[in-house]
């Protein structure tokens, strides 16, 4: 398939993929939306919702659809960091003799569902996101690679604050997106009920493989860009930091610190897929405002005033929307 | 650059080109008619020509400026039908990326142009157009305002309707500062210079007439000039009123019939019973040898009888009629007091008559205290000289600022005669000197009129209006018969030029000279007497 063919190609393949999880996820379509766009964009999710919504589901049925080997991680308090990366063991060879071999952890798959990842402590939480952030674990000097497309869901759980670890924000910096994942409408709710009275089995079948992803990846990076909207992009982002020259209003007055480089990296980059996705074959500031929430919700810190005017992160972020031109 | 993206970008040249025009002719007219209503309503002239030429550069410079800020690029035609196709940037990203390859830049090209395509607009269309439209209407009005206002306001149609014009046709009102007129008015500026006049009020003369000189050459309407030559009548009228003073002392004597009262005004109005007309210089200069010898007249006849009044012994001399007892010592101090009253005049201690007055005033305040000291024929002695040297001093300052009156008389009357202005025509001035001389003096008029007399009879009067009887004589120039004053005052014209240009030996002159006085004058020695 020549490069045209595979760009046109390109949003008919999500098209397929987002059928074929529909088969096993009911609703929650801007989730299934981003999750796709990090995926192929090369970054990792962090998911906030409430138990029972379908997190883990719908990262396994992503990994059949997706054909990528699925692993889950529940982290709790007492998880090492050897148990998420694995580690050396000494065990007998055919011959008998005792030898070291590396026994990889969970970690080593290409999709991974981090479950509850402020439940582990720091340390844990220190290996895992290195991890995210290499692509690759090294013990004992010995590296070794994942495979790519390795992309990283982790939850939070908004409801439980007692024996959690926050993530710092250097480390929440990571995630390309925060999403949250909302409750299900009562229509839903019933078609959920509904489906799995008759099987919890998930349905998903494979559409597309991890070679086809890194295609369509590097595909993305050439979507164009016009420099007004690239401007937009950069624009919108210095635009939370309070403490420059001509920061906006907004930051000014709700902003306590605002988003890295990562952010503008992130949003350039996952607009670039979200046109694929959506059939156009260019970047669009639709784009770049409709990403903006999941790219700079964990990326900025609301302080007292914003708090004080009940103002959330997503309003703020819709206020330097408009503040910024 | 595809076909589709082409042809909206004419589209926008198009109607680029159209708003350019529309606002670069309305501004055109916005300032054509801005000037034209100015100007016109202010009576400024300027040539029609001259706001078409303005209209004209005003509606390129403008047309040209919103072409250029108009005028349609790729990138402003691009994000203009983004936003208006809702086409998300496609454009724009077709038109930034045009120069370049890719396969994805290959394929967004193709899409946008597709999606341009498919898109529906207007073959011509112009954003905003009604607005455009609203300025070239308002452009008209204010050009049609400026147009018809000015010609409705000069042909005098107001609000109640036609009003009946103030001013004569402009033929009939026409009027051109011709060299002859430019000639009379430099001779004039000439004979002031020449003239005697103090060299302060002499240079405002010479300029108020060269004000006069310059502005007439920018004047094309009689009305305009009668006004200008009035203007400066009323100038040079005030220039001499500042600088004579014996009005302001005189006034202050408060018998302007009799003693100093008398004296002062009686010498400034000897000029009016002269019978010249001051419409030529010679004339002026003519007179001037006369001055001193009337103004002589003047004061001994009014300052003798005061001298008389103080010259009385110390211990007083009884009115036989009367009864009444005066001392010198009474009289001395009344004349004192006249005097002081006098010198209390708001005018400048150096002028000629002040001083005059104020070295009798010293004079007489030391007799007042020298009373008891010295003999009566000591303190005669002082008052005589005191009022020789008076009488001297007065006769030069009364001289000075009769000649003043003399001048500016010379000026109104050679004024009218350059312009054909009527003498009478011009504001009055002096008057009250007329009306001064009715009783003593030098005086020219009637005195005691008969209540029938149409004012013809004997004496004299103005400087332009001369008396003569009711006699019928023959006029030689109308060939009949006319009321013998009528003519009197060409006679004496022609006369008169003979004597300056010396065609008549000196005493068959004088005795002209005397003759025609004698007519206009009353006869001097009789009303002496009658003092």
């Amino acid at each position: 398939m020549d490069s045209t063919e595979k760009v046109k190609q390109f949003s008919k393949s999500i098209a397929t993929i987002k059928d074929e999880l529909r088969k096993d996820i009911i609703g929650q379509e801007e989730i299934v939306d981003n999750v796709i766009i990090a995926i192929i964009a090369g970054g990792n999710v962090l998911l906030e919702g409430v138990p029972g919504v379908g997190k883990t589901r719908l990262v396994r049925s992503l990994g059949r659809t997706l054909s990528l080997p699925f692993s889950r991680i529940q982290f709790t308090p007492d998880l090492m960091p050897s148990d998420v990366t694995g580690t050396n063991v000494i065990e007998k060879d055919e011959n008998g003799k005792m030898v070291t071999s590396f026994r990889r952890g969970p970690i080593f798959a290409n999709l991974v569902l981090a479950d509850e990842i402020n439940r582990a402590t720091p340390k844990t939480q220190a290996a895992m996101l290195e991890v995210m952030q290499e692509h690759k674990v090294t013990i004992a000097k010995t590296t070794h690679k994942l495979e790519e497309p390795f992309f990283v869901l982790a939850t939070e759980n908004p409801i439980e604050q007692d024996g959690t670890y926050p993530l710092p924000e250097a480390q929440m910096d990571r995630f390309m997106f925060k999403l949250v994942m909302k409750f299900p409408t009562a229509a839903e709710l019933a078609d959920i009920v509904n489906m799995t009275q008759v099987s919890m089995d998930e349905n998903a079948n494979a559409v597309v493989d991890g070679k086809t992803i890194l295609e369509m990846r590097e595909l993305a990076k050439s979507v164009p860009i016009i420099d007004e909207v690239l401007a937009y992009a950069v624009n919108l982002v210095s635009n939370t930091h309070p403490e420059i020259d001509g920061a906006s209003a907004t930051a000014k007055k709700y902003i306590k610190y605002g988003a890295s480089p990562r952010a503008a990296q992130a949003l350039v980059t996952a607009a670039k897929v979200r046109a694929l996705m959506n059939g156009n074959y260019n970047v669009s500031y639709e784009d770049i405002k409709t990403l903006a929430y999941p790219v700079l919700r964990h990326r900025i810190k609301i302080n007292y005033n914003a708090v004080n005017d009940r103002l959330s992160v997503d309003s703020v972020i819709k206020q330097l929307l408009d503040e910024t031109k | 650059m595809t076909d589709g993206f082409r042809k909206l970008k004419n589209k926008c040249l198009t109607a680029a080109i159209v708003k350019s025009v529309i606002a670069g002719v309305s501004a055109g007219l916005i300032l054509s008619g801005a000037l034209m209503l100015a100007f016109g309503l202010s009576d400024i002239a300027f040539h029609w020509a001259y706001y078409i030429l303005i209209g004209v550069l005003s509606a390129a410079a403008v047309g040209v400026a919103a072409f250029l800020i108009m005028r349609p690029t790729d990138k402003k035609v691009a994000k203009k039908y983004d936003e208006r196709l809702n086409l998300n940037e496609k454009l724009q990203t077709m038109v930034e990326f045009s120069g370049r390859e890719g396969d994805i830049i290959a394929i967004q090209r193709e899409d946008a142009s597709h999606k341009l395509n498919a898109a529906k607009i207007k073959t011509f269309e112009i954003s905003k157009l009604w607005y455009y439209l609203l300025i070239a209407v308002l452009a008209l009005a204010m050009f049609f305002t400026g147009v018809f206002v000015p010609a409705a306001a000069q042909s005098g149609t107001g609000p109640n309707g036609p009003v009946t014009p103030v001013e004569p046709g402009p033929d009939e009102d026409f009027f051109e500062y011709d060299l002859f007129m430019q000639a009379g008015v430099a001779e004039l500026i000439t004979n002031v210079r020449e003239s005697n006049l103090s060299a302060a009020l002499k240079e405002e003369f010479v300029r108020e007439l060269t004000s006069l000189d310059t502005n007439l050459a920018e004047i094309d309407s009689k009305q305009q000039m009668r006004i200008s030559v009035t203007a400066t009548v009323t100038a040079i009228d005030a220039l001499v009123t500042n600088a004579n003073t014996f009005r302001i002392i005189g006034e202050l004597f408060g018998d302007k019939t009799s003693g100093f009262g008398a004296a002062i005004f009686q010498s400034a109005a000897v000029y009016i019973s002269s019978p010249n007309i001051f419409n030529d210089y010679n004339r002026v200069k003519a007179f001037e040898t006369k001055i001193g010898e009337n103004i002589e007249i003047v004061l001994q006849t009014n300052l003798t009888p005061i001298l008389e009044a103080v010259r009385i012994p110390q211990n007083g001399v009884t009115d036989e009629e009367t009864g009444e007892t005066a001392t010198m010592a009474e009289r001395v101090n009344a004349l004192v007091a006249s005097l002081e009253k006098a010198l209390a005049a708001e005018v400048d201690e150096t002028d000629a008559l002040y001083v005059t007055l104020d070295t009798l005033f010293q004079t007489f305040r030391g007799i007042a205290d020298d009373m008891g000291k010295y003999k009566d024929e000591t303190l005669y002695t002082r008052m005589d000289k005191a009022f020789t040297e008076l009488d001297n001093a007065m006769n030069t300052a009364m001289s000075a600022q009769c000649y003043n009156l003399v001048m500016n008389n010379f000026v109104r009357t050679r004024l009218a005669g350059i312009f054909g202005i009527d003498v009478a025509a011009l504001p009055e001035f002096n008057e009250d000197l007329n009306d001064g001389n009715n009783s003593g003096g030098n005086s020219g008029d009637p005195g005691d009129k008969d209540p029938d007399d149409d004012g013809n009879g004997g004496g004299g009067g103005n400087q332009d209006e001369l008396y003569g009887s009711d006699d019928m004589i023959y006029d030689p120039d109308l060939g009949e018969y006319v009321k013998y004053g009528d003519v009197l005052a060409k006679y004496y014209d022609r006369v008169y030029d003979r004597i300056l240009d010396g065609s008549l030996s000196g005493e068959l002159s004088e005795i002209i000279e005397e003759y025609f006085k004698i007519l206009y004058g009353g006869i001097e020695n009789d009303e002496t007497d009658e003092k």
